[in-house]
């Protein structure tokens, strides 16, 4: 329903203004740029505690006596390649502490590096009642440590899967000045790696907002990532599926004219079926966001 | 009625267990029969004890064991091999057989004698 929801709205049409355009740039991830913007970096700082975890068939179980936290540190860049056309790279540094029972466990390590593209195939606002639509892509770079080179007991020192990913997709977006709406699909493909393929992967976002005031901006909405099963040596691995919810809420405040301020927090209802070989995470993240106008 | 209850509890007993969580056996492939217990069963390492029968029966000396841990969801094991020890009369020992996090955890044991090789799959669900 709430898909069909998104959907709907993104047909209704929109008051063209010049600050709705941009009112999601910086509303979910790396985001993206701005019409005025030709660049922007940022640095990311992610907390998040793993409460319990999914079973192959979807039982929520929490955790007793293990602790499984991860602090993710980013580094992230956009720049403006044409007009309509954005390129984008983040450098993610993994530090993860682990605990069962006397093992107490922690390492760190550069993570898996990600690229992608933006073209804006109908740019936001350029046909009146029209969302925006822009396909995306990107790739996913092996350059972190896998499990299977960890040198800890507990694993802590993992920061990466170990194997190259492909993603396309679509984002649809609307706006209603001072509000938004944003649906953002991507398809994901796993390289094969070491004998093995990891199935290929759907995400879903769905995200709406308002400009609060002047220059802050809230956004909120949830996020489905499903993965088929994974290959190993050419077979099935049965019941290897995965699939996450999210459901995350956001802040972006403009702090001057090139900074912005970045706040968020995701977490997933802990409850069976509701996740599938995941371990269910709350996460909290700040960050800073700098553009050069063009 | 009581020989085969007694029948049936006696075939109870020779399946492998694992302390701690309970494990569930995989069918064995190939000649020889494996009786395991697994030490404590949780996260972190553990002790996996083999007990090898061959093809008759008799417990098995001087095979070639190979164990590995790995978790099936994710497609990843532990960062560690657990070492294979001898102990004479078809007793062997692995550690550590490493558990990184909680979950389904597949325990493959391979064994080689002569020309005969075989192996079994045991299966551990692992609480956090």
């Amino acid at each position: 329903m709430p898909l069909l929801l998104a959907l709907l709205l993104l047909l209704v049409p929109g008051a063209a203004a010049a600050s709705a355009c941009c009112l999601s740039t910086s509303a979910f991830g790396t985001g993206r740029l701005a019409v005025w913007e030709d660049l922007a970096v940022g640095f990311s700082s992610s907390l998040g505690d793993a409460a319990g975890d999914w079973s192959e068939r979807g039982t929520w179980r929490a955790y007793g006596d293990y602790l499984d936290r991860e602090w993710r540190l980013s580094a992230w860049g956009i720049y403006r390649l044409a007009e309509h056309l954005e390129i984008s790279g983040r450098v993610p540094w993994v530090i993860t502490e682990r605990a069962a029972g006397s093992i107490d466990d922690s390492g760190n390590g550069l993570g898996d590096l990600s690229l992608g593209a933006r073209w804006d195939l109908l740019p936001l606002g350029s046909i009146e009642g029209i969302p925006g639509v822009a396909l995306t892509f990107g790739a996913t770079l092996p350059t972190g440590r896998t499990a299977d080179e960890s040198e800890t007991i507990l694993g802590a020192d993992a920061t990466g899967r170990g194997a190259w990913a492909l993603t396309a997709g679509v984002s649809l977006e609307k706006t209603w000045d001072p509000f938004f709406v944003r649906l953002d699909a991507a398809g994901t493909y796993w390289l094969p790696s070491a004998g093995q393929r990891f199935g290929p992967g759907l995400d879903l976002l769905l995200g709406g907002g308002m400009e609060l005031v002047p220059g802050l901006v809230a956004s909120a909405g949830p996020r489905l990532s499903l993965e088929g099963a994974r290959h190993d040596a050419g077979r099935e691995v049965v019941g290897s599926a995965a699939r996450e919810l999210g459901l995350g809420a956001n802040l972006a405040w403009s702090i001057g004219d090139h900074l912005t301020l970045q706040g968020g927090v995701e977490t997933a209802p802990p409850v069976d079926g509701l996740g599938q070989n995941r371990a269910q995470r709350t996460t909290a993240t700040l960050g800073l966001r700098w553009a050069h106008f063009r | 009625m009581k020989l085969l209850a007694a029948a049936l509890f006696s075939l109870a007993l020779l399946c492998s267990c694992g302390t701690g969580d309970a494990a569930e056996n995989d069918p064995t492939e190939g000649p020889f029969t494996f009786h395991t217990s697994l030490e404590p069963g949780t996260i972190g390492e553990n002790t996996l004890s083999i007990h090898l029968h061959g093809p008759d029966g008799a417990s098995l000396d001087g095979a070639t064991l190979h164990v590995e841990a790995t978790m099936p969801a994710h497609g990843h094991g532990s960062g560690t091999s657990p070492t294979v020890e001898a102990l004479g009369d078809g007793e062997y020992r692995a550690f550590p057989v490493t558990f990184t996090m909680p979950g389904k955890w597949e325990v493959k044991i391979h064994a080689t004698s002569g020309d005969l090789e075989g192996g079994t799959v045991l299966t551990f669900d692992v609480e956090g």
